[in-house]
């Protein structure tokens, strides 16, 4: 069969292109060390979240910051209709200078979360557990958005995290549970107390 | 063979194709004519409604008139755009055309009109049902409504006509593909050794795709989503029918641009004033994306939890695989029309290009979809970069993307190609001639306004699907250019398409309208490929052997990642009931 | 803290949005009560204040159907003694919902369940906003009128024992009346008179250009040998005869020579390719290194 010479310079010209991609793409996983969102986060039942039974499961805590080490903090995220807990009605608090894992699922329906200018950006889908680990240097205040429709309310579906700078971020006060049992003024060093005693690793 | 219509061995001279019989394609095959006008009838109604809703859509959510409707309603608009424009015209149009793709490269007649009515019907009445599912988010006597959009994600539930409709929708256009087959039987049975026709030959590797691709809808929608939104199913996994569907959400995409493929690779040629250029290279292209098409599919989720990386990774490799048919066709398409602006006495390196026949508005349909395609195809390299992907995931990026891609490499394609079919379908002269030279332009310059501002707006993290991407707590950043320019874009562009989707629809309406009888403008006399079939192997020709190897690959590629959904939850776990979107509830809700 | 501010800014934000032409899409149904400033004027299913007075126990149904959903209050608004106890109570549906004061003073927790309870009693005299928060946007709003405040809201019938006095499939449809009746008039003036523009273009357009003629109707450069220009093809009815006009029609118009496949190389083809081939790779490296790798924090893990 014969093939014209442009067209093979070209099929080798886009092959090239092609296996230039996926090298970028690579390098990006490896050198830039980008990693996915995948299952590690684990699973939980719907229902579980709706229900706020944090403690029959494992792979979920109460919605909240907690510190888990020097500069390691992680931050639970229940995403419903139509708020992010925490995020909403108060920002999610965390230092600068620290390294952040965000676990986020969904009692309901399908939610999508991204930090507005960054590139943290993963889906919510109930059942399963999101979990994100993300470095913030500066301080500096995101938007949070939902973008994946969730109902007629979706386009206000909206929160914010808060990157404070180092020496202002006082732990106490913002490292709050702002759950579903928490009184609206909640004593936030009661919740610091459960993150210090379950140093480390998140289970009950 | 009295006509030059098929694609013959021969090259030559001009003069040696002269067709001898110059009776139109409805004077031919009236039976099949009947058949395709029917189907681009209902696909062109589906068009004006998903305009119509496009129009309002892009006027609501950039601020500038939000009086139509609430925004809540929004979505129901939202809902009825995708399903009429991504699910209805798309397959009307496609099968339609592929009805008469292969009824004129076999030249014979339908083998069962009976049952081609059937599968028209039987889409019909899945489309109808399921648009009054969706029409009944806006008007409150009917008690029902979809407001799930065209993905349909669980568990945000509809009403089951919802998913009765699509399903019949899928399984009609199932029974679309049997028939060209059974055409493509009787054909093969007078021509045992003869290579099939290239248009045949692609209708046919596109429906094989298209049954590969559509089993993982079906499954989802029949096994899981219709028993679960009759309650006759507790719960359904999200995960998994999400999975399910992107199964099917990528290559439908292939669906829709393969028919656009094929008017480019055996009618634009001829509209350019050539011939194509490879008939062997563009039989590769299909083979390659029969193959490909369908594992692909977790390029959709990339930044899904649930999903291991692994499988996303590989998703990433076989995606970028998959360009090299695009590119390809590239060469072919653009040396194809090189040959004929050459023909036509154009001369220089660059400067063939005007004399191009750009008051054909055939032509200045198809060569500015090919044009804006492959802008389109850049963004979705964008798109296919796994991690590059956290940058654009369901921002409004993505529209920005497949309103070049399905919204104008199809779309555009498709009107273009009617001004030169619709004539040959009802035998009556195309009418507002000049509207019609006008139209395509107008469709460029609009889209190119919206979609780059979508770009655009995408990067500054604007999501998609939302009525008001407006917020107190967030402060959107434009990266190239500001937000409220963008928006002004998205909305002048919006309009513009409207206009242009209008002018179209007056052309059609006025031809149809026109009388009877009279010379037509044009006819389906393709002249033979440059370089034709029997340069090629003839291993192309064997479907069988391709289709094997694309249901090995797509097994390789969705076995296992299915399997680790199923063995960590259960069919139908994590999971949970409907969560309706439905005004008053029609049936009792499980628990 | 209370939520009154963002919840007008919010709403003040989305009538002065963007661009000049912004109109508000906000459900309206009653004009804004003097008693409670504009805190129903997005509620669909409040028809003015319930008298349930003379009772030492009010229930309010949460999740009732209104706003487009089940996100009601039902009453949404209810006249109660001093001393009574008001107890909401989840209808199961509609998501989860809670009943948060405007001014802080309680707040139940946040539930879905049927038959979830809350409960306060009122004592002194007053109004008391409330709202559930995940659906404040959607309307879901109430108010409890203790004693003799507000005495200038409108009534809205007696307290008949949990359903019935408004909301209750008021309105039906999400957003209730619909939305052309708060855009103001000018607006309205302004899209029809575009409206009418737009149709008068296309239909002067139209008119304009159905009466073009096209080049190959003029008369037209025909193929190389056959000497005549194309047949008028422009006449009625009249049958065209010869081989140029048959090599025309199988071409397309316009043809001056005939290129075989030996003496074809796609040169313009090549450098439109090579052309494209460079911006594909220019506009891949920008993307990826700068609009993503430079763009803030990334996922890591």
């Amino acid at each position: 069969m014969e093939i014209h010479i442009f067209e093979k310079l070209w099929l080798g010209a886009a092959l090239l292109l092609i296996v230039g991609f996926v090298a970028t793409v690579a390098y990006g996983a490896v050198g830039a060390g980008v990693q996915m969102v995948d299952d590690s986060g684990g699973i939980v039942e719907p229902e579980t979240i709706a229900n706020g039974d944090y403690d029959a499961t494992d792979q979920f805590r109460e919605p909240g910051v907690y510190r888990t080490g020097e500069d390691q903090y992680e931050v639970y995220v229940v995403a419903q209709q139509f708020l992010f807990n925490p995020g909403t009605s108060e920002p999610i608090r965390v230092p600068a200078g620290s390294t952040v894992t965000l676990y986020v699922t969904s009692p309901d329906v399908i939610h999508g979360l991204k930090l507005v200018g960054t590139n943290v950006n993963t889906m919510v889908i109930p059942g399963q557990v999101a979990e994100a680990t993300v470095r913030f240097d500066e301080a500096k205040t995101y938007g949070i958005i939902c973008h994946e429709y969730c109902g007629s309310a979706h386009h206000t579906m909206a929160g914010q995290l808060v990157v404070v700078p180092e020496d202002q971020y006082n732990a106490s006060a913002s490292t709050m549970n702002v759950g579903p049992d928490a009184a609206p003024n909640a004593n936030a060093a009661a919740s610091v107390a459960p993150a210090a005693a379950t140093a480390g690793t998140g289970d009950t | 063979m009295a006509h030059a219509t098929r694609d013959e061995t021969e090259t030559g001279t001009a003069a040696s194709f002269v067709s001898e019989d110059s009776e139109t394609f409805v004077a031919r095959f009236p039976d099949a004519a009947r058949a395709v006008r029917v189907l681009f009838g209902i696909a062109f109604v589906a068009l004006a409604g998903g305009g119509l809703f496009g129009v309002i859509q892009s006027l609501h959510r950039t601020g500038i008139y939000r009086g139509f409707m609430s925004s809540a309603d929004y979505y129901t608009a939202l809902t009825g755009h995708g399903v009429l424009m991504a699910l209805v015209f798309t397959t009307f149009f496609i099968t339609g055309f592929f009805k008469w793709a292969v009824t004129r490269s076999l030249g014979q007649r339908t083998v069962s009109t009976r049952f081609t009515w059937a599968w028209v019907a039987t889409m019909t009445i899945g489309t109808l049902l399921a648009t009054v599912a969706i029409l009944g988010g806006l008007f409150d006597f009917i008690p029902a409504s979809a407001d799930v959009l065209y993905t349909f994600y669980a568990p945000m539930g509809a009403h089951p006509t919802f998913y009765i409709g699509a399903a019949l929708l899928i399984v009609g256009s199932w029974g679309a593909g049997l028939d060209y087959f059974r055409e493509f039987w009787n054909w093969r049975g007078d021509h045992p050794d003869e290579r099939i026709p290239l248009q045949t030959f692609m209708t046919l590797t596109t429906m094989l795709m298209w049954y590969i691709a559509t089993l993982g809808v079906a499954v989802e929608v029949v096994v899981f989503l219709i028993p679960w939104s009759l309650g006759l199913l507790a719960q359904v996994d999200p995960l998994l029918t999400r999975t399910l569907f992107w199964y099917f959400g990528h290559p439908v995409v292939y669906f829709w641009l393969l028919p656009a493929y094929v008017v480019w690779y055996t009618i634009l040629p001829k509209l350019a004033g050539g011939r194509l250029f490879s008939d062997p290279l563009a039989r590769i292209v299909f083979v390659l994306f029969l193959i490909l098409s369908t594992p692909v599919g977790f390029h959709h989720q990339y930044v899904d939890p649930g999903v291991p990386e692994g499988f996303k990774f590989i998703a990433m490799t076989n995606t970028m695989f998959l360009l090299l048919p695009s590119l390809l066709t590239a060469f072919t398409v653009v040396a194809s029309i090189e040959h004929g602006a050459r023909q036509r006495g154009g001369e220089g390196r660059l400067g063939w290009l005007g004399a191009l026949p750009w008051d054909n508005p055939a032509f200045v349909g198809c060569a500015l979809a090919g044009l804006m395609f492959a802008a389109g195809g850049f963004s979705g390299m964008i798109n296919a970069g796994m991690n590059i992907n956290y940058l654009v995931h369901n921002t409004l990026w993505i529209p920005g993307h497949f309103h070049l891609t399905v919204g104008t490499a199809f779309a555009l394609t498709a009107m273009a190609v009617s001004y030169w079919l619709v004539p040959q379908l009802t035998g009556k002269r195309l009418q507002l001639h000049g509207l019609a030279v006008v139209q395509p332009y107008l469709w460029f310059v609009g889209m190119t306004l919206m979609s780059n501002a979508m770009h655009r707006a995408g990067l500054a993290s604007v999501p998609r699907r939302t009525a008001e991407p407006q917020y107190d707590q967030v402060a959107f950043e434009g990266v190239v250019g500001g937000i409220a320019e963008m928006r002004w874009q998205i909305a002048i562009g919006g309009v513009l398409l409207f206009v242009s989707l209008v002018a179209f629809l007056a052309v059609m309406l006025a031809t149809w309208l026109g009388e009877r009888g009279g010379q037509l403008r044009v006819n389906s006399d393709i002249p033979p490929a440059l370089s034709g079939p029997e340069h090629s192997p003839v291993v192309l020709d064997n479907l069988r052997l391709w289709t094997l190897i694309a249901v090995v690959l797509v097994v390789l590629a969705y076995g296992l990642p299915l399997f680790d959904m199923v063995s960590s939850g259960g069919l139908f776990g994590p999971g949970s009931g409907p969560i309706p979107v439905w005004l008053s509830a029609w049936l009792p809700l499980p628990g | 803290m209370t939520r009154s501010d963002t919840k007008i800014t919010r709403r003040g934000v989305l009538r002065g949005t963007a661009a000049g032409l912004a109109a508000t899409a906000t459900a309206g149904v009653a004009s804004a009560q003097s008693a409670f400033g504009d805190w129903f004027s997005d509620v669909s299913n409040y028809e003015g204040v319930v008298d349930a007075t003379g009772r030492s126990e009010v229930t309010v149904t949460v999740g009732s159907e209104a706003n487009g959903g089940n996100f009601g209050f039902d009453p949404a608004a209810i006249r109660v003694d001093p001393g009574t106890t008001v107890v909401w109570e989840w209808n199961g549906k509609g998501g989860v919902h809670n009943v948060v004061a405007d001014d802080g003073s309680y707040e139940s927790e946040l539930v879905a369940e049927s038959g979830h309870t809350f409960s306060r009693t009122f004592e002194s005299e007053g109004v008391s906003l409330y709202y559930c928060n995940p659906h404040l946007a959607l309307g879901m709003k109430g108010a409890v009128v203790v004693g003799n405040a507000a005495s200038d809201a409108p009534s809205a019938g007696t307290y008949g024992g949990g359903e019935g006095a408004g909301g209750e499939g008021g309105e039906g449809a999400e957003g209730g009346a619909p939305e052309g009746s708060n855009v103001p008039l000018v607006f309205q003036a302004l899209s029809g008179i575009l409206a009418g523009a737009f149709a008068l273009t296309i239909g002067v357009l139209g008119y304009a250009l159905g009466r073009y003629n096209t080049p190959e109707a003029r008369g037209e450069v025909g193929p190389a040998g056959a000497g005549a220009p194309a047949a008028e093809l422009e006449g009625e009815g009249t049958a065209t005869a010869g081989a140029a006009d048959a090599v025309e029609a199988a071409f397309g118009r316009g043809i001056v020579r005939d290129i075989g496949h030996d003496e074809f190389d796609p040169t313009g083809t090549a450098a439109l390719l090579v052309g494209y081939f460079l911006i594909l790779v220019l506009m891949w490296v920008f993307m990826y290194f700068v609009e993503f790798l430079g763009n803030g924090p990334t996922v890591i893990g």
